[in-house]
């Protein structure tokens, strides 16, 4: 039985997450919090309160971003600054590393045009500066920007602008799944 | 009628908040988050949510520290004192957009026995924000000076949280401090 924990804000929370330890069975015990992970400072502490969930996973797959990068004071400054979600981001997956055999981060997905606190060129810039530092740590980059980008209007609810619809619910967790899958495979091999 | 606003973590939440609204009488009304306001940057999402509540306030009186400064992991405190700093300095800025009457509270101490934290820290954290939220204009309670020669009887079991005695004393205070800036022209 391999040992899979979740991590993430809604995208997975309301979205991959929901069909994720269906696909990958009954071969694999996935934990999730039941909470929205939110921005990345919240996971970070959530990370203490998740503990023993954590501890002697073979992988962890998690993402954090979109709360970090929204404009949501109006004060001109994104919710968490891109340098200090960086230093953030790289000391949530220090953390992780020490937890499980393997992590795996998926980048922030894109918003609809039009939803105002959110735009996709801060999440590229958000995703452009992470994802570097990161795989310079061993972290596998699970790249969910991308197969979102291809499949806005399939694939983000138009109500939100933000959210996974049905059918991005369903291409995302093949997508994590499959990446948990190889990775688990890769540990075994 | 004066509208004051109290935000901080649980030194706050189960602490002095529960006596300020009785001290200050019936001609303020006071108003707090449910909530604990955690740590900084928490605090700082929540003046988004609490918009509503937090605009026509007289006066803000506010405290976020003791989350920041623990060290949760083994790898030093939660949140480091550059981005405290500049997290509280984006908070003190948001709130003096909504009143000139800002009061932060220093970050109080904790007993020695506490494992996760300690007062070298928690001070030199309060030693080096002070001065900058003084020059942006927020007056400061110090919480911190007033609890430290009164360990053993305002500070609880768990080493972190006030005791009745450290309730009545910082809430004391707290009212004053607030009933003395909202006077003040």
């Amino acid at each position: 039985m391999k040992k899979i924990a979740l991590l993430g804000d809604s995208i997975r929370q309301i979205g991959y997450g929901l069909k994720v330890p269906q696909l990958l069975g009954a071969d694999y015990h996935v934990w999730q919090p039941e909470d929205n992970c939110r921005y990345s400072i919240y996971t970070l502490r959530g990370m203490h309160d998740w503990r023993e969930n954590l501890v002697g996973c073979d992988v962890i797959h998690w993402n954090n971003g979109l709360w970090d990068n929204c404009d949501i004071l109006g004060d001109g400054i994104r919710f968490t600054p891109i340098d200090r979600y960086v230093e953030v981001m790289c000391r949530i997956a220090s953390i992780l590393k020490g937890y499980s055999r393997h992590v795996i981060f998926a980048t922030t997905t894109p918003v609809l045009d039009g939803l105002g606190r959110n735009d996709n060129e801060t999440t590229r810039a958000y995703n452009a500066a992470v994802v570097p530092a990161l795989e310079a740590m061993g972290i596998e980059i699970n790249d969910l920007y991308s197969a979102v980008e291809a499949n806005m209007d399939a694939w983000i609810k138009k109500e939100d602008k933000v959210h996974l619809t049905a059918d991005g619910i369903d291409g995302c967790a093949a997508i994590v799944a499959d990446k948990i899958r190889a990775a688990c495979a890769r540990l075994d091999g | 009628m004066k509208k004051i606003v109290l935000l901080g973590d649980s030194i706050r939440q189960i602490g002095y908040g529960l006596k300020v609204p009785q001290l200050l009488g019936e001609e303020y009304h006071v108003w707090q988050p449910a909530d604990n306001c955690r740590f900084a940057q928490y605090t700082l999402l929540g003046l988004s949510l609490w918009s509503e509540e937090l605009q026509g306030a007289d006066c803000i009186h506010w405290n976020n520290g003791l989350w920041d400064t623990c060290d949760r992991f083994g790898d030093g405190p939660f949140t480091s004192y550059e981005i405290y700093e500049a997290t509280m300095l984006r908070i003190a800025k948001l709130l003096l957009a909504i009143t000139p009457k800002v009061i932060f509270a220093t970050t109080t101490p904790v007993t020695a026995e506490k494992d996760d934290n300690n007062n070298a820290r928690i001070a030199s954290y309060n030693d080096r924000l002070v001065p900058k939220l003084k020059s942006m204009g927020v007056i400061i309670n110090d919480l911190f000076a007033l609890v430290e020669p009164n360990l053993d009887a305002y500070i609880r079991e768990d080493h972190i949280h006030l005791s009745e005695e450290g309730i009545d004393a910082c809430a004391a205070q707290v009212a004053a401090v607030i009933r003395k800036a909202v006077e003040s022209v």
